[in-house]
């Protein structure tokens, strides 16, 4: 047994500080809002909260309590950087760090047996335990009767039942934050074979020697039997390994087998507990519902093509249910613009709010909602705990290319935005599966292509049906974010057998059951990335539109009165900065069939990819004084020979171009964070966008000379 | 008049580009948690 915790109990007074941590799909990160109010993205799968959020709400005395939702685990290994942090954290050895005065066990009720060997660690670190009984009214539906002042009396903790989704039970577990602070640190609920407790004694001695809590130190000294290599925090301990090595050594001996051993214990405690305290009154109608629909969406053959069904169903959505709203939104943005206009006299100013202002935002803002079309069946997916299952079905791609089956899931968040899919590659325990993964999560088409895509497609691809409800033009953006998917996965195959060689491991992967999805969770969610898409372009498109209108308006020129109103302007905007930096940049980019314009362009949005779109709505706003739509003026633009501008090639070559490019200062500033910080960190964002704009032009080249040939041109 | 207002705008937005472009690398030499305001990733 372990000795009592020497941990000094918190001054009343003080905020009390609560580490909340569970298996993942407990719903953990359901229960964090609930307490907290804080938003944070729900997702079904392993491993979506990685980041540290913290919250803080009143008890019920007023006192304040500071929330921290620690990263989904299984049990309190440290194999990944985030793993090592909620060790860190709970275990309370970093004066530096966040110190816990109770943490907050979250435990699936369904599934208790499985949960409680995380909680059953967590009891033995000395810390104040509560225990969360979530998702309790699926587990009464499914006939689970779970003996609630049994299963206190057997943990030794407080245990309060709740149901995180709809706020039930919040109030008594608010309470029981405040109380637990009072009661004795809990310790280990069962007793070592004498041989394996005198055996662990030495190793004991030597992490208490380091600094553990005699309780934590007896944990530890268990799980470290079963570990193939000493975690970060463990390294630097004296004489640890040695002791390790012959405490399993003497265990091995006495007929044990040390690296199972904290797994059998355990789970034998866990089994006696569960017997006692849960009886079940009926098979679980929601696994065998879920177990159905799994033989269509798991089967060999049925299993990716519904997945690719899924995912033509969403982008031809995205077209064919934005179309009204899109124009709706630029019908408005025209007339507000029309409006604002005639309220300035003619010159600088109304050309900076009408064609820099209106026309550089406004072009991008007609974008909102694809956004929120998108978001919400990615929602969907990911909320009814189908998005496992593509994870699932993902994971012999993954491994054929080299990777672990969990970089699946930050590539899958590359999908909305690169920099929290390079975040989530923390879960990767393997630093070069980690590397290669963020090396190429970029590109997975992030949300910000979507304007560019949707421009060039809207204008270039005819809405040819192709299969019933199925038109080019869904299917040409299908195709794009499959030929991203695709390159994602050669590139890493290419990092695993190059510069980052080494073994594939295999991925263990929890299938939730299929659920209806909260919608309230899901409008919370697509909201928010509404709000973001928005916010962006008031802020950095806005500026950068600005700043480009001045590029296109200046130095002023005296145009030829001979020619026509549209012409003076078109000599006016060649002979601005935006025009000589066009004509400089021309030459590099003709060779793949774009005029100065387009590379202008292209220059441009190498801050945000975004910005392509508003510096064409800039462009061709400051260049014409017709009203007509971007689409339409893309169309109908010619060069000086009079021939047009913007052939389907070009556009399919753009869209190529733009699948390809890392054009994102955020990206690459995360990458040299994420990839090591300093030098290494700046070598692989270097290495990350180079190979990356040789992978675009070298593409966009092949797109626009091979169509040459074939007579698309 | 509209000159200096023009002037004032522009110069303010490059300001704030040349802003967001330094904060996002500063934030890469010192790691916090979450990401930029510019991102665009929700978190």
């Amino acid at each position: 047994m372990s000795m009592p915790s020497t941990s000094p109990p918190p001054v009343a007074t003080d905020a009390l500080r609560v580490a909340i941590i569970g298996n993942p799909n407990t719903g953990k990160t359901t229960l964090f809002n609930a307490l907290t109010g804080l938003r944070q993205r729900v997702g079904n799968f392993a491993g979506v909260t990685v980041e540290r959020v913290e919250g803080s709400f009143k008890g019920p005395d007023g006192r304040r309590i500071v929330v921290l939702d620690l990263p989904g685990s299984y049990s309190l290994s440290a194999g990944s950087p985030d793993e090592q942090i909620a060790l860190d954290v709970l275990q309370r050895r970093d004066a530096d760090r966040w110190r816990p005065d109770v943490v907050l066990v979250v435990v699936d009720a369904v599934h208790l047996e499985r949960n409680l060997f995380l909680a059953s660690q967590v009891i033995e670190l000395g810390v104040p335990v509560v225990i969360a009984l979530n998702q309790f009214d699926v587990a009464q539906a499914e006939g689970i009767t779970i003996d609630v002042p049994e299963l206190i009396h057997e943990l030794g903790v407080p245990i309060v039942p709740t149901v995180a989704k709809r706020g039930e039970g919040m109030e008594p577990l608010k309470q029981a934050l405040l109380t637990a602070v009072m009661l004795p640190a809990p310790a280990r609920r069962f007793a070592l074979p004498e041989a394996v407790r005198a055996a662990l004694e030495p190793v004991e001695a030597r992490l208490v020697s380091d600094g553990f809590l005699p309780s934590a130190a007896a944990m530890e000294a268990l799980r470290v039997l079963g570990v193939e290599r000493t975690d970060a925090h463990l390294a630097q301990v004296p004489g640890l390994a040695e002791a390790t090595r012959q405490a399993a050594s003497t265990l091995q001996t006495a007929g044990f087998r040390p690296s199972r051993l904290e797994s059998e214990v355990r789970y034998a405690w866990i089994a006696d507990v569960v017997g006692h305290t849960v009886t079940r009154s009926k098979e679980t109608h929601a696994s065998s519902l879920s177990d159905r629909i799994d033989r269509v969406a798991l089967h060999r053959v049925g299993g990716p093509l519904l997945f690719l069904l899924l995912m033509a169903v969403v982008f031809q959505s995205v077209f064919t249910w934005a179309a009204p709203l899109m124009d709706g939104i630029e019908a408005l943005i025209a007339s507000a613009g029309g409006a604002v206009g005639t309220l300035l006299p003619e010159g600088d100013l109304r050309s900076l709010i009408v064609d820099g202002v209106f026309g550089g935002v406004g072009s991008v803002l007609v974008f909102l909602p694809q956004i929120a079309i998108l978001f919400t069946f990615i929602g969907l997916l990911e909320h009814s705990g189908y998005m496992a299952r593509a994870a699932f079905l993902m994971d012999r791609v993954m491994r054929s290319v080299g990777l672990h089956g969990k970089s699946f899931i930050p590539m899958l968040s590359g999908y909305a935005c690169a920099v929290p899919g390079i975040m989530a590659t923390r879960t990767i325990e393997d630093p070069k599966d980690r590397l290669a993964t963020i090396m190429v999560v970029p590109l997975m088409s992030c949300s910000a292509r979507l304007p560019v895509y949707t421009l060039l497609i809207g204008a270039f691809v005819p809405a040819t049906a192709l299969l019933p409800g199925l038109t080019l033009q869904g299917a040409t953006m299908l195709g794009m974010y499959l030929l991203g998917t695709v390159a994602a996965l050669i590139m890493a195959a290419i990092f695993k057998r190059t510069l980052l060689k080494g073994p594939v491991r295999p991925m263990i992967l929890e299938l939730p059951p299929y659920r209806w999805p909260s919608l309230k969770s899901l409008g919370i969610s697509v909201y928010q990335r509404c709000m973001l898409f928005v916010q962006r372009a008031g802020t950095v498109i806005l500026s950068l539109s600005i700043v480009l209108w001045a590029m296109a308006t200046y130095p002023k020129t005296s145009p030829d009165p001979a020619l026509s109103p549209e012409m003076q302007q078109e000599q006016q905007l060649e002979h601005s900065v935006l025009g000589r930096v066009g004509h400089v940049i021309e030459p590099v980019v003709r060779p793949l069939g774009y005029d100065w314009k387009i590379g202008v362009s292209i220059a441009a949005s190498f801050a945000a990819r975004e910005v392509f779109v508003s510096t064409m709505g800039t462009i061709y706003g400051v260049g014409s004084e017709d009203e007509a739509a971007l689409t339409e003026r893309l169309r109908e633009e010619k060069d000086a020979t009079g021939r047009l501008v913007y052939s389907p090639l070009v556009a399919v070559g753009l869209m190529v171009f733009y699948v390809f490019a890392l054009m994102c200062m955020s990206t690459s500033a995360i990458t040299v964070r994420e990839a090591g910080g300093g030098a290494i960190g700046w070598k692989w964002a270097g290495v990350q966008f180079v190979y990356m704009l040789a992978l675009a032009y070298g593409a966009a080249w092949i797109v626009y000379v091979g169509g040459q040939a074939l007579g698309f041109g | 008049m509209s000159t200096v207002i023009v002037v004032l705008i522009v110069s303010g937005a490059v300001w704030y580009a040349g802003s967001q472009l330094w904060k996002a690398f500063a934030a890469a030499r010192k790691p916090k948690g979450g990401c930029g305001t510019d991102c665009g990733c929700g978190h």
